[in-house]
């Protein structure tokens, strides 16, 4: 990429704002669905509500300015069952990992063993995929959805901006009511350096606008968590990592409307177009929350983790490694990327999300 | 009067995140529910995980339980006294 230095700056400073906000914040999306379930518990799903509402607003507005210059994005891909599937499996995943694959960046970076595992777990599910894909792939095409649209607004003939109004004005009214009584805070202590989730939300919310700005796609670091579980296995197994057809395939191919770029690359454990704009985020949200932890004197690794736990939280990771394959992206990247702009993929991964956390609070109850 | 000198159990789930940190301490709570609403026991939740501080608190004062935070070196001790028993684990916050 031309300007490959600016991406590079510009995913890493997102990715350490970002970890050093959900550090301070707890900000949790497996928790805003994880915890309806388990502890009848809505508070992190209206936070995320609000970062959705957020993310469409400032999406619609770079959009309408011109400064997307993708829209809608690459590698949304079509609506398909798979979707569904994946979203299902991967919010089994994120319950039995406790975190999703952000929240396994920033514990991580915080030092939590079983965030470590879980991020393990992601790693080993990316490379089981790859073995897997080329019987997956001729499956795939039989779970596309008839529709040719990409999103809702596509799907009714609407502008975006019209669909956007339509949805903010009563999430609005709803924000104001939640407001009034009291709904965005807990009513429990607070630890240092608190960011209220309400405020983390909006913040992550305008970086994610940024990073759609800059890169012409939202945060998405699936792809190279592929990229990382590649690069281990060529060098471990150099004979069959050669055999696998994944890491050879082409995820990214676009050219930017505005520069004529060309932007290009896959799972292959090289540094092109998907390693730019995911790699330092990824980087960046791991040393923001070890930077945040380190400043508030917290940051200690704590080894008395009961094994059932981390082997719990590897499994997880390793369900979300296949999932985010299967479902064609990650719940981040689905989640703040794709339903701000009413993306049908998204709308089917996050529809399987509700179930699949359900299944992994039931299954995490029973082993714990 | 009587005194009464409460005895002391300690749930150190320092390294654990969510949902199992607060699983595990409503487990307990609910298991030693009868002596902390007497009085006869205190509890101390030992965590370092900085979400479970807000969702652990809120979760069992909304069952009526007395729990006050003190920050350590790298992790926090929540102390949960009294309560009624007519509170129970979850229950929308």
């Amino acid at each position: 990429m031309a300007a490959s230095e600016y991406i590079y700056a510009e995913g890493l400073t997102v990715g350490i704002l970002a970890g050093f906000l959900m550090h301070r914040s707890g900000f949790c999306l497996a928790g805003a669905f994880r915890d309806i379930f388990l502890f009848r518990d809505g508070f992190m799903a209206r936070i995320l509500l609000l970062t959705v509402v957020a993310s469409m607003l400032l999406f619609e507005t770079a959009r309408r300015l011109g400064l997307l210059a993708f829209y809608p994005f690459p590698l949304l891909g079509s609506p398909s069952a798979a979707q569904l599937l994946g979203g299902a499996v991967f919010g089994v995943g994120m319950v039995l990992a406790g975190g999703c694959v952000v929240g396994t960046l920033f514990k991580m970076g915080a030092g939590h063993l079983p965030a470590a595992s879980a991020f393990l777990g992601l790693l080993a599910g990316s490379a089981a995929y790859a073995e897997i894909h080329p019987a997956w792939s001729a499956v795939r095409s039989a779970l596309d959805l008839p529709s040719r649209a990409r999103t809702v607004p596509q799907l009714l003939g609407l502008s975006p901006g019209v669909a956007v109004a339509f949805l903010v004005l009563p999430a609005s009214v709803l924000f104001l009511r939640w407001y009034r009584d009291g709904k965005w805070r807990r009513h429990g202590e607070e630890p240092r350096g608190y960011v209220p989730p309400w405020a983390a939300g909006i913040a992550l919310a305008a970086l994610g606008a940024v990073h759609y700005v800059f890169t012409g796609m939202p945060v998405g670091i699936t792809t190279s968590y592929a990229k990382i579980a590649g690069w281990v296995e060529s060098v471990v197994a150099p004979g069959h990592f050669a055999s696998l057809s994944f890491f050879r395939s082409v995820a990214l191919d676009a050219v930017n409307p505005a520069t004529g770029e060309v932007l290009r690359g896959g799972p292959a454990p090289v540094l092109d177009a998907v390693a730019a704009v995911q790699l330092p985020v990824i980087a960046g949200v791991i040393l923001g929350s070890a930077l945040s932890a380190v400043l508030l004197k917290e940051f200690r690794v704590y080894r008395n983790v009961p094994l059932p736990q981390l082997l719990a939280a590897f499994a997880g990771g390793a369900l979300m490694g296949v999932a985010s394959r299967v479902g064609g992206g990650c719940n981040v990247w689905h989640l703040l990327g794709g339903l701000p702009i009413l993306a049908l993929p998204s709308l089917l991964f996050v529809a399987g999300l509700f179930p699949g956390a359900w299944a992994g609070g039931r299954l995490l109850s029973k082993i714990l | 009067m009587r005194k009464i000198r409460a005895m002391k159990h300690e749930l150190d789930i320092r390294g654990q995140v969510c949902p199992v940190a607060l699983f595990r301490s409503l487990r307990t709570v609910n298991d030693l529910q009868a002596a902390l609403s007497s009085g006869e026991a205190s509890l101390e939740i030992l965590t370092d995980n900085r979400d479970s501080v807000p969702t652990i608190s809120a979760a069992l004062r909304n069952m009526g339980y007395s729990v006050t935070v003190a920050g350590n070196d790298s992790f926090y001790t929540l102390r949960v006294d009294g309560g009624n028993s007519g509170g129970e684990a979850g229950g929308e916050r």
